[in-house]
């Protein structure tokens, strides 16, 4: 439950050690590629993520040398750095280093902790000054990881499935879960799958995977209306996370994410929500958040994007709506701001809340 | 209150098969399972929660559906089994997850 099983969990060691190790390096490698025509931090994923794949059909029994076999075969596939830019080949080298050393005493359930606490932390700050009492009393509520697994490889389904492939979701969170092997029941439970293909990408994204669990699914009022939880709630989240780290630079603070953190949503995530052709839904609220956020942008109004976000997360619905009631109006709005973006925007000056909005609209 | 000793959580990987999505499985599953219950006279189990079908929340980039359905009661788990899955078969590519047990922990 809280575990894994010994050989799943030395891949997930090595995987968490060096990809945490790389995550630290990050800024130092981007310096000494950035004037590189020949070399990118793209291809330094690459071949982190190809020594990855090298080491999935590796048993080794103990983490220690597991670690050590990484590290062989991933100096083996960046060596040729040290000729092209001698400086980045030296910061991986630092990597290695530090990977080695901490082998020892790595915990991957410390290290998914931290970023889980990351992603909760920045998530209570988004709704920090929420006025809806329905959102404020659940920002006490902290979910626990469980790394489901059941023998097969990751929690029954296919060890081979890319965690970005056809499986199931890399994170998810559940109001319920029940330890198939303890006979447990649990509740409150973020689930942490550990897939075989384990990349740079799945890493990097985790803070944003667990912010988005909190603010689309734990935080707020939850009625399956994908379009705002799995869509609207998406881009706020990314708004916010690059409108509190600018904030926090300026404020001379440390952002808890790097650059690469900050924008893996935009560059892998995104790309992949849109291309999925199976499930268009996230990928269209998270495209009528980003318009609406692009119209009222500037604009004196009540009915602001943030406080339509804010209402949305506490909706309860009245006597009378339908708990679809926030995908029947933000459908509305995609439509409209589709037509009609100047009538759409004289219909939510006026508004007072969603509800009038969306009267206005009728 | 129902009696929760033969409680038993059943959890069902759901793949779409064309012209079904990822989304459309998502916005239909819990009304065609109510249904298919109501159509068999055990819509009854849904009102007293004896049975409870959720959808997982994800991040949403998965291309399969996770239904957990908690059963409370022996009529809970047998409506599963023999109302709710085979009709959810009929439709669509379901995967029980099944039972195995841990045999030790990951710390080496």
């Amino acid at each position: 439950m809280d575990y894994l099983l010994t050989q799943l969990a030395v891949q997930y060691c090595v995987f968490t050690l060096g990809c945490r190790k790389l995550t630290e390096r990050l800024p130092h490698l981007t310096a000494t590629l950035s004037a590189d025509t020949r070399l990118s931090v793209k291809d330094c994923y690459r071949d982190f993520d190809a020594a990855l794949a090298d080491f999935k059909r590796c048993v080794e029994p103990k983490r220690a040398d597991a670690v050590r076999r990484f590290v062989e075969g991933w100096r083996g596939r960046t060596q040729y750095y040290e000729k092209i830019n001698r400086p980045a080949w030296m910061v991986l080298e630092e990597v290695a280093e530090g990977t080695l050393q901490a082998a020892e005493n790595w915990d991957y359930r410390a290290d998914i902790e931290d970023w889980h606490q990351a992603g909760r932390s920045l998530a209570h700050q988004y709704f920090a000054a929420t006025p809806y009492p329905e959102i404020s009393r659940k920002l006490t509520r902290c979910a626990r990881i469980v790394y489901p697994y059941d023998g097969l490889g990751s929690d029954g389904y296919k060890p081979d499935q890319n965690p970005f492939g056809k499986g199931p979701s890399p994170v998810a969170y559940r109001e319920t879960y029940q330890d198939l092997s303890a006979q447990e029941s649990l509740e409150n439970i973020i689930l942490v799958r550990c897939f075989w293909d384990k990349n740079m990408a799945l890493y990097l994204g985790y803070p944003f995977m667990f912010l988005h669990e909190y603010t689309a699914h734990i935080f707020v009022n939850d009625y399956q209306n994908d379009i705002f939880n799995d869509g609207w709630m998406l881009f706020a989240a990314a708004q916010f996370l690059q409108r509190q780290a600018i904030e926090e630079r300026r404020a001379g603070k440390k952002f808890p994410l790097n650059p690469a953190q900050l924008n893996i949503f935009e560059n892998e995530f995104l790309p992949q929500m849109k291309a999925n052709d199976t499930n268009n839904i996230p990928a269209k609220g998270y495209a009528i958040a980003s318009e609406i956020y692009a119209l009222l942008k500037g604009e004196n109004v009540h009915l602001t994007f943030e406080n339509i976000t804010q209402e949305l997360a506490a909706f309860v619905p009245q006597a009378g709506e339908p708990k679809q009631w926030p995908t029947r109006f933000l459908n509305k709005l995609g439509e409209r701001i589709e037509i009609e973006a100047e009538r759409l925007l004289a219909n939510i000056r006026p508004a007072t809340d969603i509800r009038d909005l969306y009267s206005r609209l009728a | 209150m129902a009696d929760t000793t033969n409680q038993e959580i059943i959890e069902l990987a759901i793949r779409p098969i064309p012209p079904d999505t990822v989304a459309s499985i998502k916005e239909e599953i819990l009304s065609e399972i109510e249904a298919v219950l109501k159509e068999k006279g055990q819509e009854k189990l849904l009102v007293g929660e004896d049975l409870k079908p959720e959808v997982e929340k994800t991040f949403p980039i998965d291309q399969i559906v996770i239904l957990v359905i908690k059963a409370a009661t022996p009529i809970a788990v047998w409506a599963v089994n023999e109302i709710v899955i085979p009709k959810l078969r009929e439709k669509y590519g379901v995967d029980r997850k099944k039972r195995s047990d841990r045999d030790e922990s990951g710390d080496s």
